[in-house]
């Protein structure tokens, strides 16, 4: 017999299977093909993080696909938007977004007020990328009231309270080419679990820039933001999903008041933490 | 700063805005689901196209993003990936899925101009030996295929929404959400089963390309 449908879904979530299905999908090659794509599934489901929340384009790039067309010229495409041309693009951010979650009560795509600089409107869009906590649909769950207690906490930034914490992991940090700097980065966890990440810096701070302490994993091709660092100390709760012994390399970059939120590609500092 | 814009040219060209809605202005039936919006885009129904933008620029605009990391360049992907679409309709099977078939005309926009920069950089800037993520096309994928399953997740309905929340990121077991959501083990179960393989449609069809 082959292992019913709704147990392998179990086990692709890491259930423990029956001595019979267990004993079954030893021998059985399709039920442990179809097990392995949908492992799969739940690899990539856990592995989405409150980074992958989607960001509408600027409200004028319709205007340009519709002008690059020339759409609407024999239809409804003139003059009918106006109420919607003269709004904001911040405030029109959830509108071109947030078509098929309209009835949530937390408004998914509304986006967060930005804590930088953010001199073009257009950008305004940008920034919901990284300042959000949790992923929309965790949110939305949340606010329907039917995730209760610690459900999606997995992606909420803890509350740095508990006394006592324990250093995890530590790095000193070097300068990049160019820069005089040293600096020390220390992981503590307290005893609910928060991580803090813990900076103490000696290097010198311009007036036209602002400095983002970052954490990139082992390969060096994603990279999280903790946030800004004022002056030559700062401490920065890392999101509690976060894998440090994957986000391992600790980077301080140096960024310029442009409001885009994206790695300057200037770094300042780097370290390796010892997880 | 490490300006993409100044090392890329934009993918296409910059039109005046002065004249153009800032929001798709030709209304499609509200009630479309997302294959009848397929099916009117492959016969040119200027509605869905302006209907796919609406549903899917978020996740076109938001892969260009996290892989260029460069708002202006995203923006120009974004345009890039409609443009093309519409005026390469007729290579679009309207049995497939128009989602699918957008992530695969963005993950190819993109690895363009990541391969035009890589070019460009190679004796302009030297930021990226020092290590800043430039995505390969590995990772395109990659976050192609999470921002794919972020979206779905996102429109799951309720309860499955809220179990797969619990199954995947609280690591409840079924018989632990049956009991915390109050809801029958075997209703749970065929949630999560058909869960599971929305999820796993929707990704085949972002890796098949």
């Amino acid at each position: 017999m082959h292992v019913d449908d709704d147990a392998l879904a179990l086990l692709a979530l890491g259930e423990t299977p029956s001595a019979a299905d267990a004993e079954h999908l030893r021998t059985c090659e399709r039920c442990t093909r179809e097990l392995a794509a949908l492992t799969d599934v739940v690899r990539v489901g856990r592995s989405v993080t409150d980074d992958d929340v989607l960001v509408a384009p600027a409200a004028d790039v319709w205007g340009r696909i519709s002008d690059e067309l020339a759409l609407g010229t024999g239809g409804a495409g003139g003059g009918s938007g106006t109420g919607l041309q003269a709004a904001p693009s911040l405030a029109s951010v959830p509108d071109a977004g947030s078509e098929n979650r309209t009835s949530e009560p937390s408004t998914p795509d509304a986006p967060a007020t930005p804590s930088g600089t953010a001199p073009d409107g257009d950008l305004a869009a940008v920034v919901p990328l990284r300042r959000r906590r949790a992923a929309p649909w965790i949110a939305a769950a949340a606010a329907a009231g039917v995730v209760a207690g610690g459900a999606g906490g997995a992606w909420w930034a803890g509350q740095d309270t508990s006394p006592a914490p324990a250093v995890v992991a530590q790095a000193s940090l070097d300068p990049l080419p160019g820069w005089q700097a040293t600096g020390e980065a220390v992981v503590e966890e307290s005893d609910d679990g928060t991580r803090t990440l813990v900076l103490d810096l000696d290097a010198p701070t311009g007036d036209d820039a602002f400095r983002e302490v970052w954490l990139i994993d082992r390969d060096v091709t994603r990279l999280v933001s903790l946030g800004v660092l004022d002056g030559t100390e700062g401490r920065f709760t890392v999101p509690s999903g976060l894998d440090l012994s994957d986000f391992a390399v600790v980077d301080v970059s140096e960024e310029p008041y442009d409001g885009d939120p994206a790695h300057s590609g200037d770094s300042i500092l780097r370290g390796l933490l010892d997880t | 700063m490490m300006s993409a814009t100044a090392l890329a040219p934009a993918p296409t060209t910059r039109r005046p805005r002065l004249t153009s809605p800032r929001h798709p202005t030709t209304s499609a039936p509200p009630a479309w689901s997302d294959d009848e919006v397929a099916r009117a885009f492959a016969v040119g129904d200027e509605a869905a196209l302006a209907e796919a933008f609406r549903r899917w620029s978020p996740l076109v605009h938001t892969l260009a993003l996290r892989t260029l990391r460069s708002t202006h360049d995203a923006e120009d992907v974004t345009q890039q990936v409609f443009v093309n679409a519409w005026r390469g309709r007729a290579g679009f099977d309207a049995d497939r899925s128009l989602a699918g078939w957008l992530t695969g005309i963005t993950r190819n926009v993109v690895v363009d101009v990541l391969r035009r920069r890589s070019r460009d950089q190679r004796d302009a800037v030297a930021v990226a030996a020092d290590g800043v993520p430039v995505a390969t096309d590995a990772e395109v994928a990659s976050v192609a295929e999470r921002l794919t399953m972020a979206d779905e997740l996102a429109r799951l309905g309720e309860p499955q929404r809220t179990i797969l929340s619990l199954a995947f990121y609280d690591d409840l077991t079924h018989d632990q959400i049956s009991e915390r959501l109050d809801l029958p083990l075997g209703t749970v179960k065929s949630h999560i089963r058909r869960s599971l393989l929305r999820l796993r449609d929707r990704l085949e069809v972002t890796r098949a390309r």
